[in-house]
C-alpha cells in the first residue's frame, strides 16, 4: 500500500526528468538487488534447481519419454487419487475456515490479556512434532480411545464409533494441524481493521450484526482469502496425517508419490505425479486469483 | 438566544465515568439548545472525548443521565440513538466508494435506492465533492475525506451531530477553510453540533456556546466573548488566550464586585472578583497582555476612570509582526507580559528602559487562591 502511494505521489510531484536523480535511483535499486541476492541464490539452489530436476526426471527414463504422463492419464486410479486429494483439501479448508474465523474474531476483539493467552494456545501445537500430535489424535479417536470410552460410558452409543482410518479421521487430523495457519492469517488481517470503523457503523445506525456483515466481514475478506489459499495448498501436499489416520480409501497424492519413490523406486513416475500436482495447484491458484484478486492481499489492501 | 434555550436538545445531568483509578468525567451537567453550535473545549486528557463517547453511546456512564430531545438515552446502544459521530481519523469505510460511505446510514435505515441516490448527490453537492462519489476514500485528500465524513453523518439528519476533533489531522490553512465550511453547513442544516476540541481558536471562531473542561469537570460555560473576557477560574484565564498572573491578597471591597488588592511586593491595584472573596484572602489576579499599555497611551485604557498603574523595566522585547511583546519586570511584585500593537508611529521600547504601565480594573479578574 505504502509503495503504491509513494509511487503515485512521486508521479504527481516530479514530472521533470533529472539525469543525476535517475542514476541515483539506479544505484539505489542496485543496492536493493544486493540485499535480495542471498535469498535469490538460496531459492535458485534449493528450489528452482531441484524443481527443474524433477521436471527433467519426469520425462526421462532411459531416454526422453512422456510414458509417465501417459500412465497418469490412462490409469484411472491416479486421477481418482488426484481428485480425492483436491476434495479432501477443500473440505479441510472449509473446516479450518468454519472453526478458524470465529476464533480469530475472538482473538482480535477480546481484551489484550485474554488475547495473549488464547494466542499461546493457538500457537502451542507448533512446538511439538506433527507426528506426535497425529499419534495423540489416534489415541483420542481410536476404537478404545478416550472419545469412544466417554461416548459409550455416557450411553450415547453402544458400540465404539469408527473415528479413525477413514475420511473423517483424516479431516479431523488435518484440520487440527492446519487450523493455526488459518487463524493466524485471518487474525493478522482482523487486527488491521480500525475499531473506529465499527464504531462509525454503529453511530450511523448499524446494529452489531449489520456492522459485522457490512463492515467487518468485507474488511476481513483478505484474511479469509489468504488463509484458505494457504491451508488449501498445504493440504494438497499433506502426507503424514492422512497416512496415519486415513483408511485405504483415503490415499492422497503425496502418499502415492512417496510410494513410488520408496517402494517401487519409479522416480520418473513420482516426478511426473509431482509435476501434475504442481501444475494443477498453479491452475487453481490462478483461478482463485481471478476471483479474489490476490495482489490486494499481498499489498495488504482491503 | 433565550427563545432557543427553551428547547434543550441535549441534556447531560451529573454524569460521571471512572476508568480504573482516575475519574475521567466527574459530576458533569450542561444542556445544549436545539440548532446551536456547542463546543467542548479542554486540554487533552480532560475527559472531553470520554464525554462525547458517552453521549454517542460507546461508553456507559457510571452515574448520571443523558437526555436527547427530552428522552432518556443513558443506557441506549449507539445505533438506536439519534446521534451521529464524526471521528478525528474520519473512519471512512475503505471498501466502499465515497457515495456508498455517505449512503451507508440511509441504506441501514432501508431508504429506497432512488431516494438514497438523490440524497447522496445532494450531500455531495453540499460538501463540494460533486463528481467524486465513485472514488475510494484512499483516493481523496485529507480535507476531502473530512468532508465525506461530515456528509456521511449530516445526511442522516441526526438530532445531535457529535464531532470529535474533526479537524485535528488537517494542516492550518485547510483547518481554517474547513472551520468556515463547517459553520456554514451547521447554519444551513440547523443541526445541533457538539464539537469537541482542544484548539481554543477553533472553539472561539465556530461555537455559539463553549464549555471549558478540565480534569473531568466543566470549569465554565458561556458564549466565546464571555469566556475570554470574564473567565470564572484561573484555569480558564490561563487556558483560553494568554494571561498575566499576579499573586497577592484581597485588601478591601470597593463595591460593584471590585476589590482593592495588594501584590507580593506591595503594588496595589483594583480588580473584579470572579467569585465571592473575603478581606485578607489570598488571590491571583489575571490580566491579558493586550490590555496592559505603556503609560503614554494610558488615556485609552479607561478615560476618566481610575486605572491600575505601575512602573517596571523592559526585560525583553519580542517582535511578532503585528505586535511586539514586552516582558516588564516589576521587582518583587513579579513581571507582566504586555502586547503592543505595532503602528508606524509606535516608538519601540528597548530592553532596559523604564516604562510606566496602566490597565483597567475591569480587565483584571480576581480568583481565590489557596493560601501559600
Amino acid at each position: 500500500m505504502s509503495t503504491a502511494e509513494e509511487a503515485s505521489v512521486s508521479a504527481d510531484v516530479t514530472p521533470v526528468p533529472d539525469p543525476s536523480l535517475a542514476s541515483a535511483e539506479r544505484r539505489e535499486s542496485w543496492r536493493y538487488f544486493l540485499a535480495l541476492l542471498p535469498a535469490l541464490l538460496l531459492l535458485a539452489a534449493l528450489f528452482v534447481y531441484p524443481l527443474l530436476g524433477i521436471v527433467n526426471r519426469s520425462v526421462y527414463k532411459a531416454g526422453y519419454t512422456l510414458e509417465s504422463y501417459r500412465q497418469i492419464f490412462r490409469v484411472p486410479v491416479y486421477l481418482h487419487v488426484l481428485g480425492g486429494t483436491f476434495k479432501i483439501s477443500a473440505l479441510v479448508t472449509l473446516l479450518c475456515l468454519a472453526f478458524g474465523y470465529p476464533l480469530a474474531y475472538v482473538l482480535a476483539t477480546c481484551r489484550p490479556r485474554t488475547a495473549r493467552l488464547l494466542m499461546i494456545i493457538v500457537v502451542l501445537p507448533f512446538f511439538t512434532s506433527i507426528i506426535v500430535r497425529t499419534y495423540a489424535w489416534m489415541v483420542l479417536l481410536g476404537r478404545n480411545g478416550i472419545v469412544n470410552q466417554y461416548l459409550t460410558a455416557l450411553g450415547l452409543t453402544d458400540r465404539p464409533l469408527g473415528l479413525l482410518y477413514n475420511q473423517g479421521g483424516v479431516l479431523i487430523g488435518m484440520a487440527y494441524v492446519l487450523l493455526p495457519y488459518m487463524v493466524l492469517t485471518i487474525y493478522s488481517v482482523m487486527l488491521g481493521i480500525d475499531s473506529s470503523l465499527i464504531r462509525a457503523a454503529h453511530s450511523l445506525g448499524a446494529s452489531r450484526l449489520q456492522a459485522f456483515r457490512r463492515v467487518f466481514l468485507p474488511l476481513s475478506l483478505p484474511g479469509i482469502a489468504g488463509g484458505t489459499l494457504l491451508v488449501f495448498i498445504l493440504s494438497l501436499g499433506f502426507f503424514i496425517t492422512p497416512a496415519l489416520m486415513g483408511g485405504p480409501g483415503d490415499v492422497m497424492i503425496a502418499m502415492l508419490i512417496e510410494r513410488e519413490v520408496e517402494i517401487t523406486l519409479n522416480w520418473s513416475f513420482a516426478s511426473a505425479l509431482a509435476v501434475v500436482l504442481l501444475a494443477l495447484t498453479l491452475v487453481g491458484f490462478l483461478g482463485y486469483n481471478r476471483i479474489v484478486r490476490l495482489e490486494r492481499i499481498f499489498e495488504g489492501r482491503p | 438566544m433565550a427563545a432557543t434555550v427553551a428547547i434543550p436538545d441535549l441534556e447531560v445531568r451529573a454524569l460521571a465515568k471512572r476508568f480504573a483509578t482516575h475519574l475521567a468525567v466527574d459530576d458533569l451537567s450542561f444542556s445544549v439548545a436545539r440548532g446551536s453550535f456547542f463546543s467542548i473545549l479542554g486540554p487533552s486528557g480532560c475527559g472531553k472525548t470520554t464525554l462525547l463517547r458517552m453521549i454517542a453511546g460507546f461508553e456507559r456512564p457510571d452515574a448520571g443521565r443523558i437526555e436527547l430531545a427530552g428522552r432518556d438515552v443513558t443506557s441506549m446502544p449507539p445505533h438506536l440513538r439519534d446521534t451521529n459521530t464524526v471521528f478525528q481519523d474520519y473512519a471512512l469505510f475503505p471498501h466502499m466508494s465515497v457515495a456508498q460511505n455517505i449512503g451507508y446510514g440511509l441504506s441501514i435505515k432501508g431508504v429506497p435506492k432512488a431516494e438514497r441516490t438523490r440524497r447522496v448527490d445532494r450531500a455531495l453537492d453540499m460538501v463540494r465533492l460533486t463528481r467524486l462519489g465513485g472514488r475510494r476514500p484512499n483516493q481523496l485528500s485529507g480535507g476531502q475525506r473530512q468532508r465525506v465524513a461530515l456528509a456521511r453523518a449530516v445526511i442522516n439528519e441526526p438530532e445531535v451531530l457529535l464531532l470529535d476533533e474533526p479537524l485535528g489531522a488537517l494542516d492550518l490553512k485547510l483547518r481554517q477553510e474547513m472551520q468556515l465550511e463547517l459553520k456554514e453547513i451547521q447554519a444551513r442544516t440547523r443541526t445541533t453540533f457538539v464539537y469537541v476540541t482542544h484548539d481554543q481558536e477553533e472553539a472561539m471562531s465556530m461555537a455559539t456556546r463553549i464549555a471549558v473542561m478540565n480534569e473531568g469537570r466543566v470549569e465554565q460555560i458561556g458564549v466565546p466573548s464571555e469566556i475570554y473576557h470574564r473567565p470564572t477560574s484561573r484555569f480558564v484565564a490561563d487556558f483560553i488566550g494568554e494571561s498575566n498572573f499576579l499573586d497577592g491578597i484581597a485588601v478591601s471591597a470597593e463595591g460593584g464586585g471590585r476589590w482593592r488588592c495588594r501584590a507580593a511586593g506591595g503594588l496595589e491595584f483594583l480588580g473584579v472578583a470572579a467569585g465571592p472573596l473575603q478581606a485578607g484572602q489570598s488571590i491571583t489576579a489575571a490580566v491579558r497582555p493586550e490590555k496592559v499599555v505603556p503609560a503614554e497611551e494610558a488615556g485609552e485604557v479607561a478615560p476618566g476612570k481610575s486605572v491600575n498603574a505601575c512602573k517596571g523595566v523592559v526585560e525583553e522585547a519580542i517582535y511578532v509582526g503585528d505586535a511586539t511583546r514586552y516582558r516588564v519586570g516589576l521587582g518583587p511584585d513579579g513581571a507582566l507580559t504586555i502586547k503592543v500593537t505595532n503602528r508606524l508611529a509606535t516608538r519601540p521600547l528597548s530592553a532596559g528602559a523604564m516604562v510606566a504601565l496602566a490597565w483597567s480594573p475591569d480587565e483584571t479578574r480576581l480568583f481565590p487562591r489557596a493560601a501559600p
